[in-house]
Parts: structure tokens; C-alpha cells; sequence
């Protein structure tokens, strides 16, 4: 009863604060349920533990728990550039006991390698956040503005852009990228974001394209200079650089997303309740003020439009991975 | 400076650094928990402190951790943690012998020597080396890991043919899984399990501790020699003496590799050992239990906590695996690294670096103190320490991924270990070679498509060129020195015939 009374009154202070912050999200009381389908809840992360994914979905669980009224773990089970998670995820039993949190990497994986599963064999339920590619250049380069860099990038074939590994979203992304603007690039895998921001930092690449999480210690100490974000809207931090859709230029669908996935016949009842559980999370203030200051954004999408999301992505990644020859094309 | 004190001295802060030390040490001791682990699984903890106590938590563990993977390695040959693996090599002899006492006082002695070495470096000069770790590209790196590759002619024991053939193994074992340049999977035989290649810990769990507890199941009714009684845990006057320049060496060896991004201590620890053995009077001995060949490895490797720290503090460049959590963990209390930090934060920064120096005296004292209690897991009768090292090497290896193909790679690898082990071929080559064969082919290829496929990248950046030179020396050298012995064997030879 004293739960009861006390989620009614978080719900009641969360539903004030998001409409007095104006926040977009959905307006709608969320009350904790006490019927979910399953006992409990197993999240299977596949990015590595400590990890933003993880570290994001670790906050979340709380008050998710609330909401469903089952205890939820975390279990990270990474490895495999996340095939190993993938790949247990799908097998998961589809009673609502088990989701996996989807991010970008899934799609890449069928198409770098031999990996059989694919987003088709998980529903959707819902995406909380999404990070965007930037084009970063090293401090003292000579050009200052996207423009400047397109046009040398065209009259100098063979531009180096550093990505976090080969066939990751930002590997596409950089793809997408030179052949919108018709320049030929030559693509420096690295392992992982910040080894490729580090890259450029020093001078040994001309560019780098991931998401400005993994580049904001370079910009803010003056390594880098940002010439260009992918995100839809410009980036709070970094208001004078400007957003792909403003200059005309494609990638804006590559997106480094973070959602949740559930096995192929999860009933709908517990998906509606894991996408509620994930609202009434998102809407919770201390998780705001968590997110805040971790910089990471609120980008809610509801199942239809994450599955489109995934679909859009997919189609890119389908097509400049053929362009690029990546992985066993033989297999 | 009395801020810094007063900052340093809250209970909050000091408790949480101990407690940081404590819990690193215990990760750090038993095989296949590690340091990075004991960081990743304490953050989360770390969010509702506040900044300084936060990650000074994360600093001791850190700290160490580093420094309790020595007291298994000296002990029961088993290091704890990837960067005790050279410690081995000298650590369990010397325990054989009965000088257990004497080997964890010199291991516990030389983490903090490194420790403290790093974090006067730290404190000192941070911001201009910081720019070190710009300079160290795919180039140099690969250079790095070819000098280190060198190193297994001076960790192979007796016999070096042997020691290559278990480095070549190393480096076919790395090459398992998807090459990063391609995207080409390698040896994965349709495993998904593979596609990423084998993961590192289970492989060193497997062929250290795993292949050490096959091997006592044969002795288990022989008398190891009891540990002789040692009132002083502290080192004796003449290990001391032996040991400074060592520790010196190390520990400037080890701020250096902890410096450079993508290198830790498991490296700068072979890295020291090696050195140490070159210049040493009698590198004929090593092996057999020498002061000097456990303090280089032990002070190298917590030498690079200062190192790894530097470039995190000053440009946000995590210097390892340790680091690169940290990094999120910084940003998580609004001290984004970078120059700014000392200017806007340089109270917390201080206590940071203050924080430091007071892990290190931590680990100096729990260590010292803690050593009688370490002691005893020799005399444990081997019936009973077997199959508990036994279930810890699969929990340890299940706990990475949660998965259980990492346990079945463990258990291989101890078989394997075990056959190798009794085939006289020293296992520590492969483990370096495991290390550095991702690291040496991974960037060789990054060079080569940074460079467009000109070899002149390798000769035209000065860092590069001089470690490219070093490793070449290093595998030339003993060439030259039997060709001459056994040219001035014939002679003598001749003369006396």
C-alpha cells in the first residue's frame, strides 16, 4: 500500500516536472502495473559492461522495476563485437521474461560476418536513446567550415577519415558521407571511438566521424574543431556547428541507437508493458538528471517508428557494405 | 596545501580509498578477476559519492588491483591479473624455495616504489607528457609490439627454441576471429563464440593457474618447503639495496607504457623484466627466483597507474582498459579531462593526485601488514587449495562475458598448459604473444592504410623508427654473440687440439 501511495505520488511529481519542463514526452499517466505476463525480467546486454549501453540501461532498471512490479537484472554478456549477446538474445524464451537491449552494431554483424541472426529475428519495443556522427578535424587544420573541408576533401582523393572499427555505424556513416559529396576516402578502422578521436587528435588522420560523446574531451580541450553533426537538431553543447539537414547532406540515418528488443514471439502484453515500463523510466527525474549529466539525450520512439528506424538503417548499411566489399561475401 | 589536506583527510575520502585498495587487492589476487572488472562493477557505486571520494574508490582499485596479482603469482604460480605474468617467472621459485615472506615484501616494496615514482612523474610534468600519447599512432604502436615481441627470447628459459615455438603459438592463437582492417573472419569455424577472437583472460587463467593445479594433483603428497618464519615483513637491508634501481627503472618504464593509449602493465611488466635481464650481471639466473626479477615487473607494472593517468587528466585520453571507465566515471561528476580541468577544477585535482600518493601508501601497508595472512595460503594442504583455485578459475572466466565457452577455452588452455608444461616449453611466451600479436598486426595493417600503403610511414616518424631499431637490436644481438662464442669456441677449440 505504502509502495502504491508512494509511486502514485513520484508518478503525480514526474507527470509536474516533465510538463512544467515542456519535455516532449508522452503526457500520459503511467501507473505502476502489478500484472505483468512473467516473474521477472532479464535484460541481456551485448555492448561490454561499463559501457554507455550499459551504464544507461543500469539506470533505467529501477524504476522500471517500479513500473512492472518484477525484479529485473542486468546481465551483460558481451563479446563478439555483440554477437555473443545477439545471439543468446534470440534464443531467449519469448514469455516476457527476457529482452535484449538493441543497438546499432546488430545490424552491422550480419552483414561484416558469418552471424545468421538479424533484427528480424527480435520485435521491437522501443528505442531511449540515439547518438549521431560528427566530422571532426584536427585543431590546426586550414578549412573551418564544412564547405572548406568538402571542397578539399574533393580536389584531395584519398582523405583519411579514422571510424571505431570496420562495418560499425560510423564506418557507414563516413561511407555515406563521401559518396554524397563524390570524394574518395580512405577509412581507418580503429578500435573503438575514442582510439579513432585520438587519431585525429594527434594529427595521423584528417577526419573523424563519431558521435560527439567520444569527441567532446578533444573539442572542449582544443584538439579538434567540430565542422559538422548528423543529429536532427543542433547539438545543445555546440550550438554554432551546424546539422547535416541544414547543409544538404546525407547520413542523418546512420544513428548509433540504444532500445529494447525482445524475442521473436514476445507477446504484445509484455512489450506494451517493457515500452511503458521504459516511459515511465525515462520520465522519472532523478533518471533526467542522470541522463543530463551524462550527456545522454532522450529519444524516445515507440516500436513502429524504432522498427522503421531499423529498417531505413538497415537498407544503408546493406548498401555500402556491398560498396565497401566488407566481410565473407562468400557466405 | 592545507586544503589539500583537509580535502584529503575527510573520512569519506579516506575510507573510500582504502576500501578502493582492499577491494583492488582481492580483485587483483584471484585469477581471472581484474582490475578493469573491479572498476566496471564498483562504478556504478562511484555515482552517489561525491567526485574526490568517487574516484579515489576507483583509483585504489585500480592501484591494487595491479599490486594483488603478484601475492598469487609469487605464491601458488598463478598470477591474478594479466600484468603478475612476468612476476611469475622469478616470484614462484623464490617460494619454492621457502622465501615466500621474502618475495611478497619485495613485490609489495616495489608496486609502491612504482606507484609512488608514477605519481611524482604525475604530479611533476603531467601536462607536457600528456602530449606523448598523441604522438603514439598506429605506427608506433605496432613498432611497441614488434620491440615487445622481442622479449621472448629473454622469457623463454632454457630453452630458446622452445621459447619460440610457444611465442608462434601465441601468435597464431591472435589471430583468431575477425581481422579489424577486412572484416575477414579467421578460424572461427563458424562459431560465433570465435568471431571476435579468443578472449584473453581465460587463455591466462587456463594455462597458469589451471595447468599449475594439474601439475600439483601429481605432487600432492609431496612437502613443498614451509615458508620460513620472517618476523620483518619488510625486506631486508641487502634486498633493499638491490632492488631501488630496480624499482627506479620500473617505475620510469612503467609511467612511460602506461602513457602510451592501448598499452598497460602486462606489457610494461615483460617490458621491465626484460631490461632488467639485459643489463643485469648475471641474466643466467633469472628465473631461478632473483629479488631484481620480481621488483622490475611489480614496480613497472603499478608504474603505469600514474602513466595511464596522465594523458586521462590532461587531454581525457584513457591510457588503458582502467582508464577508459574512469573517463566516464569523470564526466559523470562534471570534471570533463582536459586543460580546462586544471584550471577549473584544480582543488579536486589536487586531491586527486594527494589521493593517489595515500592508495599507494595503502597498498605499501596492507600489503606489509597483510603478509603473515597471504603467507599461509602456502602452507593450505594441497587437497583443499586445488579445487578451490579449480572453482575460481571458472567462475573467474565465466564472470567476463557470463559465458560459458569461456570456461570450455579456460579448460582447454589448462590441458594445453599442462602437456607443455611437462614438454618443457615455457608457457609466457604464448601469453605475450597472445597480447601482442592483436596489437602488432592490427596496427601494422592501420599503418599501411594510413600511410596508403607505403612502408616509408615506419622510418619517417622518429618514436617509430627508434623502437623498430631497439627490436631489431634485440633479436640480432644474441645472434651475434653465439656466432662470436662459437667461433671463439672452435678457436679455443683448435688451439687446445
Amino acid at each position: 500500500m505504502k509502495k502504491r501511495i508512494f509511486g502514485t505520488f513520484l508518478a503525480a511529481v514526474m507527470v509536474f516536472s516533465t510538463i512544467a519542463a515542456g519535455a516532449v514526452m508522452a503526457d500520459e499517466e503511467l501507473t505502476p502495473i502489478d500484472n505483468y505476463p512473467a516473474k521477472s525480467l532479464q535484460i541481456t546486454v551485448p555492448p561490454s559492461a561499463g559501457g554507455g549501453t550499459d551504464v544507461l540501461i543500469r539506470a533505467l532498471t529501477p524504476k522500471m522495476e517500479e513500473y512492472l512490479g518484477v525484479p529485473i537484472t542486468v546481465v551483460n554478456k558481451s563479446g563478439g563485437g555483440c554477437a555473443i549477446g545477439y545471439a543468446a538474445g534470440a534464443e531467449d524464451p519469448a514469455d516476457g521474461s527476457c529482452i535484449t537491449a538493441g543497438v546499432a552494431e546488430l545490424l552491422g554483424l550480419p552483414y561484416t560476418t558469418s552471424f545468421e541472426y538479424t533484427y528480424h529475428d527480435f520485435v521491437p519495443i522501443c528505442n531511449f536513446n540515439s547518438c549521431y556522427g560528427t566530422i571532426c578535424v584536427p585543431k590546426n587544420a586550414p578549412y573551418d567550415t564544412i564547405e572548406d573541408f568538402v571542397k578539399y576533401m574533393q580536389e584531395n582523393p584519398g582523405t583519411r577519415f579514422a571510424n571505431s572499427g570496420i562495418g560499425g555505424p560510423w564506418h557507414i556513416l563516413a561511407a555515406e558521407f563521401a559518396e554524397d559529396i563524390g570524394a574518395e576516402v580512405v577509412h581507418v578502422p580503429c578500435d573503438g571511438g575514442g582510439p579513432a578521436a585520438t587519431a585525429c587528435a594527434g594529427g595521423n588522420v584528417e577526419a573523424v566521424n563519431v558521435s560527439d560523446a567520444e569527441v567532446k574531451t578533444f573539442v572542449d580541450s582544443d584538439l579538434l574543431k567540430m565542422l559538422l553533426t548528423f543529429s536532427p537538431e543542433r547539438l545543445a553543447q555546440y550550438p554554432d556547428v551546424p546539422t547535416a539537414n541544414e547543409k544538404g547532406i546525407r547520413g542523418a540515418d546512420v544513428v548509433v541507437f540504444r532500445g529494447f528488443l525482445g524475442p521473436k514471439d514476445m507477446p504484445q502484453e509484455a512489450v506494451d508493458a517493457v515500452d511503458a515500463a521504459t516511459r515511465y523510466a525515462l520520465a522519472d527525474p532523478g533518471v533526467q538528471e542522470f541522463m543530463a549529466a551524462n550527456g545522454f539525450t532522450n529519444n524516445y520512439m515507440n516500436a513502429e517508428d524504432y522498427l522503421k528506424m531499423l529498417d531505413e538503417m538497415d537498407a544503408v548499411i546493406a548498401d555500402q557494405c556491398e560498396k565497401l566489399g566488407l566481410g565473407n561475401q562468400d557466405a | 596545501m592545507l586544503d589539500i589536506i583537509s580535502n584529503l583527510f575527510q573520512p569519506a575520502v579516506l575510507l573510500s580509498t582504502l576500501g578502493g585498495v582492499v577491494m583492488g587487492i582481492a580483485f587483483g589476487a584471484m585469477p581471472g578477476l581484474t582490475s578493469t572488472m573491479g572498476v566496471c562493477l564498483l562504478m556504478p557505486l562511484t555515482f552517489g559519492m561525491d567526485a574526490a571520494p568517487g574516484l579515489l574508490m576507483l583509483i585504489g582499485i585500480f592501484c591494487g588491483a595491479l599490486y594483488g596479482g603478484s601475492i598469487t603469482a609469487c605464491l601458488i604460480n598463478t598470477p591474478g591479473t594479466p600484468s603478475a605474468a612476468a612476476t611469475v617467472l622469478d616470484g614462484y621459485p623464490m617460494t619454492l624455495r621457502g622465501e615466500a615472506g621474502r618475495a611478497l615484501g619485495i613485490s609489495t616494496v616495489s608496486s609502491f616504489g612504482g606507484g609512488i615514482i608514477s605519481g611524482v612523474i604525475m604530479i611533476l610534468i603531467a601536462q607536457r607528457l600528456a602530449m606523448i600519447s598523441l604522438r603514439f599512432s598506429a605506427p608506433e604502436t605496432f613498432a611497441l609490439a614488434f620491440f615487445g615481441l622481442s622479449i621472448i627470447a629473454s622469457i623463454s628459459g632454457k630453452n630458446l627454441v622452445k621459447g619460440l615455438m610457444a611465442g608462434c603459438m601465441g601468435i597464431l592463437l591472435s589471430m583468431i576471429g575477425i581481422d579489424n582492417i577486412t572484416a575477414f573472419s579467421r578460424f572461427n569455424f563458424g562459431s560465433v563464440f570465435l568471431m571476435k577472437g579468443l578472449s584473453f583472460i581465460p587463455v591466462l587463467v587456463g594455462l597458469f593457474a589451471l595447468s599449475q593445479c594439474f601439475i600439483t594433483c601429481e605432487e600432492l603428497y609431496v612437502e613443498r618447503p614451509k615458508p620460513k618464519k620472517t618476523r620483518n615483513p619488510i625486506p631486508s637491508k641487502a634486498d633493499l639495496k638491490r632492488i631501488i634501481p630496480t624499482i627506479i627503472r620500473g617505475g620510469l618504464t612503467g609511467t612511460f607504457i602506461g602513457i602510451i593509449p592501448g598499452a598497460g602493465g602486462d606489457i610494461s611488466a615483460f617490458i621491465s623484466y626484460d631490461m632488467e635481464r639485459r643489463f643485469s650481471k648475471h641474466p643466467e639466473k633469472f628465473g631461478t627466483g632473483l629479488p631484481e626479477a620480481i621488483a622490475a615487473p611489480e614496480s613497472s607494472n603499478n608504474g603505469t597507474t600514474g602513466g595511464a593517468l596522465i594523458p586521462l587528466l590532461t587531454l581525457g585520453i584513457p591510457g588503458d582498459a582502467n582508464t577508459a571507465i574512469m573517463l566516464g566515471a569523470l564526466q559523470m561528476h562534471n570534471m570533463t579531462p582536459g586543460p580546462s580541468l586544471f584550471l577549473t577544477k584544480l582543488a579536486d585535482v589536487h586531491t586527486i593526485f594527494a589521493g593517489f600518493m595515500l592508495a599507494n601508501v595503502f597498498v605499501l601497508a596492507l600489503g606489509l601488514l597483510g603478509q603473515g595472512m597471504f603467507v599461509k595460503i602456502v602452507s593450505i594442504p594441497k587437497r583443499i587449495l586445488v579445487p578451490v583455485i579449480m572453482v575460481m578459475c571458472a567462475v573467474g572466466s565465466f564472470s567476463i562475458n557470463n559465458n560459458f565457452a569461456d570456461v570450455l577455452v579456460m579448460f582447454i588452455a589448462g590441458v594445453v598448459g599442462y602437456f607443455l608444461t611437462k614438454g618443457g616449453f615455457p608457457l609466457s611466451p604464448i601469453v605475450l604473444a597472445l597480447i601482442l600479436g592483436q596489437m602488432c598486426e592490427g596496427n601494422f595493417r592501420r599503418s599501411l592504410v594510413m600511410s596508403k600503403g607505403s612502408y616509408a610511414i615506419f622510418f619517417q616518424r622518429p618514436i617509430c623508427a627508434m623502437f623498430l631499431i631497439l627490436g631489431t637490436a634485440a633479436i640480432i644481438w644474441p645472434l651475434v654473440k653465439g656466432v662470436r662464442g662459437y667461433f671463439k669456441e672452435q678457436k679455443g677449440g683448435g688451439a687446445a687440439a
